[in-house]
C-alpha cells in the first residue's frame, strides 16, 4: 500500500504543522500520511526530533492530561501559603463583628464580644493587613486596652508569627509620650496578640476626611509630636516605614497625637528580613527611595512625614493616580501641586518646611526627626505668641534655597552631622585600630617587647582622654588624641559609599554584634580624603566571623578570608580581589639593608604600569620577620616567583 | 509572587510593558523551582522562602545592569541565568546564608553544596519547569480533540487507531494533532526563551 511515488513534499507537511486543524485544505495529505509510513516518519521528523519527542513523554507523564501541571502540591504550597500580606492586601479584607467572634473565647458576660485571655473583648475597633484590632477591658488591672490579633490564617505561619512578634518587639522599644505604648505581647497562645494602650478618639486619616484642611496651628502641633515620636523610633535604629495620617491616632480632649502600627517598621539589623521585605507601605505616602525599592533609612520617615503634613495642609495626599503604580512613578518623577495654591490660609514658611521633608534626594531633606520637632515647635510658639517669639531665623528669608541652620549643639555633634553630610565616606577608623591590634597582637611575638608596651600605652591614653558622645541616643567614646603611630601606618579606612546606613547605625550595629569597643578618632572624622582602594585585614574569631559577615553583607562590604585573617573591603576594592599574603624571612638571613634591596627588587619586578593598573593596591610591609604583600592575584604570582629565587617562600600557616 | 515594592521598583525601571510581563511569568515559574531545590538542601519552607526572595531581590536589583549593556540579549534568558547563579551563590556559601544554622566557625568559604552540582539541577528544574508551563499553554491554546490526540497516544502510548476511535475521527487527524502539539510545544517554549 505504501505509495513512494507519493511521498510529500516537506513543504506541504510543514503547512498542516502551521495551518488551522479545522482546515479541509489537508484532506488528501490525511490520506497520504494514513497510508504511507515514510510520509510519517518524515513528518514526525519535521515536528521535532527524537529526542524532543522522548523528552516530551518523560515530562508530561505520570500527570493527568486535563489536570495542573506546575501547582503541584510540594512546590507551591509553602509560597502561597507564606506570602500571606500580599494575599491580604489585594483582598482587603473586611471584618465583621461576626467573623472576629470566632477568634474569641466565650464572653463571660453577655454585652461582651468575647474574651480573650484576661481580656474582655468590648468590640471590634479596625482591621488591618495582619490582623485585627479590639477594644478591650484588662480584668485584672481594670483598664481599656486595644488588642491587635493576629489574623487566623496566619497564625499558623512561622513567618507571619515572626514577623507579628517582632512587630511587637520593636514597637515595645519605644516608649515615648507620642507613641502608642505596648503593654504585653502574647505569642505562645493559638492566635497571638499584642495588648496596646487603648486611645479614645480617632485617626487624623478621619478627621481629615471629616473636616479636610486643618488649622496651621493644629497642623503645627501634631507634625511636631510625630516628628518627636519618630524621633525617639530613629533613636532606636527603627524606621516606622508607613508615616501616615491613618497610622496617628488623636486622642479625645487632650491636644495629643500617638504613633501607632509599627506593622511595618523593622528594625534595620534584622538581616533576614532587610534586604526581602514584605511589605508594601501604603503608595500616597512612600518616599521616593521606597517607592524605587531601594533601601531606606530614617530619612524615608522625614518625608511620609512631609506627605503627611501636607495632607493635613490641603486635606489631600500628595501624590494622587489611577493605579498604586501610577503613585509610585508620581512619587518619583513629579513635584505635588503647590500647598498654598490648595490651601491660601498656610504661609509660606510652613510650605517651605513641608518642602524640606519631601526633598526626592535624601540628603537634601531636613537632617533628622529631632531637627524636625524643635523647628515646629519653634514655630508654633511663633505662631501662638508672633510678637515674642519671632520665626526661626532659618525661616525668614522666605526662598526655599536657604538651608536650615542646624540648632545651636555642641561643636563634636555639628563634626558629626559634617561627617554625615559627607554621607559616602565613612571612616571606620576605630574599627581597623581596634582589630589591626588584635591582629598585631597574634603577630604580637615577633613585634619586640618594648614596640608592644608603646602601642600599649597609647591605647590606654586614648582610652583614658576619650570623651562620651551621643549619636542619635547612642553613647560613643571619641578619642580626643591624634592616631598613633601604629594605627597611623596600618589604618586601612573603607569606603562605605554603597550604603545608605547612617554611620551611627554602622557603629551601633558593630558595637552590637561584635560586642568590641567603639572608638572614634576625631581625625577620622574629619579626615575628607580616605582612600577607598583599600581593605580592613583583622583578626576576628569564633561566632564573632559570623556576626561580621552578617554585618558586611548587610553594609554591602566584601567580607574576604584569606589565609584565616579577614579582611573587609568595600566592593570597589574587591571587585579587583588583591589579597593579603604573608611570605616568611625568618629563615633567609635579612638585615635590614637586605630587607630593602628586596623590596626594591620586587618593586622594579613589577613594572610601574603594573602598580597603576592595580590602582596602587599593592602594598609591601615586613613586621618583624613576615613580609606582608597585598596584591591582586596576578601580582602575586609574579611576586612569589621572584621570591622563591631567593628562597622566601609563602607561608602556609596563619599568624 | 515577589513582594510588591519590589515589583514596583521593577516597573518604574522596566519601560517596556513585553519585560514586566516577563518578569512576572518568570517569577512564577523559578519561585518553585527554588522551593523544591531548597526544600531538597533541608531549608525549612521560611528559609526558603528567604532564599526565593533574596534571590529575586539581587535579580532585581542587577535589572538595572542588564538594561544598560549595549549587547543584551532576551530578557529571559538574562533572568535564568542570573537567577541560577545568585541561587547557586546562595545555597552554596554559607557567608551568606544566615537562614541557616552554622555548625563551625573556623570561617572558611567551602561549599556545603557541590556548586556545579546545583547549577545543573537549577538548570533542568528550570527547563522542566518551562516545558509544563508551555505544556499548560498550549493545551489551552488547542482544540481538545487536537490535545487528546498527542496525549493519549504519544504520553499514554495508545495506539493511533484506538485512539481515532475513541475520539470520532480519522487516524491521519490524530497524526497531524500529535504533530501540531509538538510543534507548539517547540515554538511556545523557543518564543519563551526568546530565540
Amino acid at each position: 500500500m505504501p505509495n513512494h511515488q507519493h511521498v510529500c513534499s516537506d513543504r506541504a507537511l510543514l503547512l498542516i504543522l502551521t495551518c488551522d486543524e479545522s482546515s479541509h485544505e489537508a484532506d488528501h495529505l490525511l490520506e497520504r500520511v494514513e497510508n504511507c509510513l515514510t510520509c510519517r516518519q518524515r513528518f514526525e521528523e519535521l515536528t521535532a526530533n527524537q529526542e524532543e519527542w522522548h523528552r516530551a513523554r518523560r515530562m508530561l507523564v505520570g500527570f493527568d492530561s486535563t489536570g495542573a501541571f506546575r501547582s503541584r502540591q510540594n512546590s507551591t504550597s509553602n509560597f502561597s501559603e507564606s506570602r500571606p500580606d500580599v494575599e491580604s492586601h489585594s483582598r482587603n479584607q473586611r471584618w465583621s463583628e461576626s467573623m472576629a467572634r470566632q477568634l474569641l473565647s466565650p464572653p463571660s458576660h453577655p454585652e461582651m464580644l468575647g474574651r480573650i485571655g484576661r481580656y474582655e473583648v468590648e468590640r471590634l475597633i479596625g482591621s488591618g493587613g495582619m490582623g485585627v484590632v479590639f477594644k478591650a477591658i484588662d480584668t485584672e488591672l481594670n483598664r481599656p486596652v486595644a488588642i491587635k490579633l493576629l489574623a487566623p490564617y496566619l497564625a499558623g505561619n512561622g513567618a507571619a508569627r515572626q514577623r507579628f512578634a517582632r512587630e511587637a518587639k520593636a514597637a515595645a522599644a519605644v516608649v515615648h509620650e507620642h507613641v502608642v505604648p505596648i503593654y504585653n505581647v502574647e505569642s505562645d497562645g493559638e492566635s497571638p496578640f499584642l495588648v496596646m494602650h487603648y486611645v479614645s478618639g480617632e485617626s487624623l486619616q478621619s478627621r481629615i476626611d471629616r473636616e479636610g484642611a486643618l488649622e496651621v496651628c493644629e497642623i503645627l502641633r501634631i507634625g511636631m509630636q510625630v516628628a518627636s515620636g519618630l524621633d525617639a523610633a530613629h533613636a532606636q535604629g527603627l524606621v516606622h516605614r508607613d508615616i501616615k495620617p491613618s497610622n496617628i491616632l488623636l486622642e479625645q480632649g487632650v491636644e495629643r497625637s500617638l504613633i501607632t502600627d509599627f506593622g511595618l517598621a523593622r528594625s534595620a539589623d534584622d538581616v533576614s528580613l532587610t534586604n526581602t521585605g514584605f511589605h508594601a507601605g501604603t503608595p500616597p505616602y512612600m518616599s521616593p527611595e521606597q517607592a524605587r525599592g531601594d533601601s531606606v533609612d530614617w530619612r524615608s520617615d522625614l518625608f511620609s512625614l512631609g506627605s503627611m503634613m501636607y495632607a493635613i495642609c490641603t486635606g489631600r495626599p500628595p501624590f494622587r493616580a489611577e493605579t498604586a503604580y501610577g503613585v509610585l512613578r508620581k512619587i518619583t518623577d513629579t513635584e505635588p501641586r503647590s500647598i498654598r495654591e490648595l490651601n491660601s490660609q498656610i504661609p509660606e514658611w510652613l510650605e517651605d518646611i513641608v518642602g524640606r521633608l519631601m526633598c526626592k534626594d535624601v540628603a537634601g531633606r531636613l537632617s533628622s526627626a529631632d531637627q524636625v520637632s524643635k523647628l515646629l515647635e519653634e514655630c508654633l510658639a511663633h505662631v501662638q505668641r508672633p510678637t515674642t517669639n519671632p520665626l526661626p531665623s532659618s525661616l525668614q528669608k522666605q526662598t526655599s534655597t536657604i538651608p536650615v541652620e542646624m540648632p545651636k549643639r555642641p561643636r563634636w555633634i555639628v563634626v558629626c552631622a559634617g561627617l554625615l553630610a559627607m554621607l559616602s565616606i565613612f571612616a571606620l577608623t576605630w574599627l581597623g585600630a581596634t582589630w589591626i591590634a588584635s591582629w598585631n597582637h597574634s603577630l604580637g611575638n615577633r613585634l619586640t617587647s618594648k614596640e608592644a608596651k608603646d602601642s600599649e600605652g597609647q591605647k590606654e591614653s586614648q582610652n583614658a582622654t576619650a570623651e562620651p558622645v551621643m549619636l542619635r541616643g547612642k553613647q560613643f567614646m571619641v578619642a580626643t588624641d591624634p592616631a598613633d603611630q601604629v594605627r597611623n601606618q596600618l589604618l586601612k579606612p573603607v569606603t562605605l559609599s554603597s550604603t545608605s546606613m547612617p554611620i551611627e547605625r554602622v557603629l551601633d550595629l558593630l558595637q552590637q554584634e561584635i560586642g568590641v569597643p567603639i572608638e572614634l578618632s576625631r581625625e577620622s572624622l574629619l579626615e575628607s580624603s580616605i582612600d577607598p582602594k583599600q581593605s580592613i585585614p583583622m583578626q576576628v574569631s569564633g561566632t564573632a566571623r559570623d556576626h561580621l559577615r552578617r554585618v558586611c553583607k548587610q553594609l554591602q562590604l566584601e567580607y574576604i578570608v584569606h589565609e584565616g585573617n579577614v579582611e573587609i573591603a568595600s566592593a570597589e576594592y574587591a571587585q579587583k580581589h588583591p589579597v593579603l599574603r604573608l611570605y616568611d624571612l625568618s629563615y633567609v638571613m635579612l638585615d635590614s639593608r637586605n630587607v630593602a634591596s628586596l623590596i626594591d627588587g620586587m618593586e622594579s619586578l613589577i613594572s610601574p604600569t603594573a602598580w597603576q593598573s592595580n590602582g596602587g593596591q599593592c602594598s609591601i610591609a615586613v613586621v618583624d620577620s613576615v613580609l606582608v604583600i597585598r596584591a591582586t592575584e596576578s601580582m602575586h604570582l609574579q611576586i612569589e616567583q621572584f621570591l622563591s629565587r631567593v628562597d622566601v617562600h609563602r607561608r602556609s600557616s596563619t599568624p | 509572587m515577589i513582594h510588591p515594592e519590589t515589583r514596583a521598583s521593577l516597573i518604574l525601571r522596566l519601560r517596556d510593558a513585553e519585560d514586566v510581563a516577563a518578569w512576572d511569568e518568570f517569577v512564577g515559574i523559578y519561585s518553585p523551582i527554588i522551593a523544591r531545590v531548597a526544600s531538597r538542601l533541608g531549608l525549612q519552607p521560611s528559609d526558603s522562602e528567604n532564599v526565593l526572595q533574596e534571590v529575586l531581590l539581587r535579580v532585581a536589583r542587577s535589572v538595572t545592569h542588564w538594561l544598560e549593556r549595549k549587547d543584551r540579549g532576551p530578557f529571559r534568558a538574562w533572568l535564568q541565568r542570573i537567577a541560577r547563579n545568585e541561587t547557586v551563590n546562595l545555597l552554596t556559601r554559607r557567608a551568606t546564608r544566615p537562614f541557616v544554622q552554622l555548625s563551625s566557625d573556623d570561617g572558611s568559604f567551602e561549599s556545603i553544596v557541590d556548586e556545579q552540582g546545583l547549577s545543573e539541577e537549577l538548570t533542568l528544574e528550570y527547563e522542566r519547569e518551562v516545558f509544563l508551563w508551555a505544556a499548560e499553554q498550549v493545551r489551552e491554546s488547542v482544540a481538545p480533540k487536537t490535545w487528546q490526540a498527542f496525549w493519549l497516544t504519544h504520553v499514554e502510548g495508545q495506539s493511533i487507531e484506538d485512539v481515532a476511535q475513541q475520539l470520532g475521527v480519522r487516524p491521519g487527524h490524530i497524526y497531524f494533532g500529535r504533530c501540531r502539539v509538538m510543534n507548539r510545544l517547540k515554538q511556545t517554549i523557543q518564543l519563551f526563551e526568546g530565540k
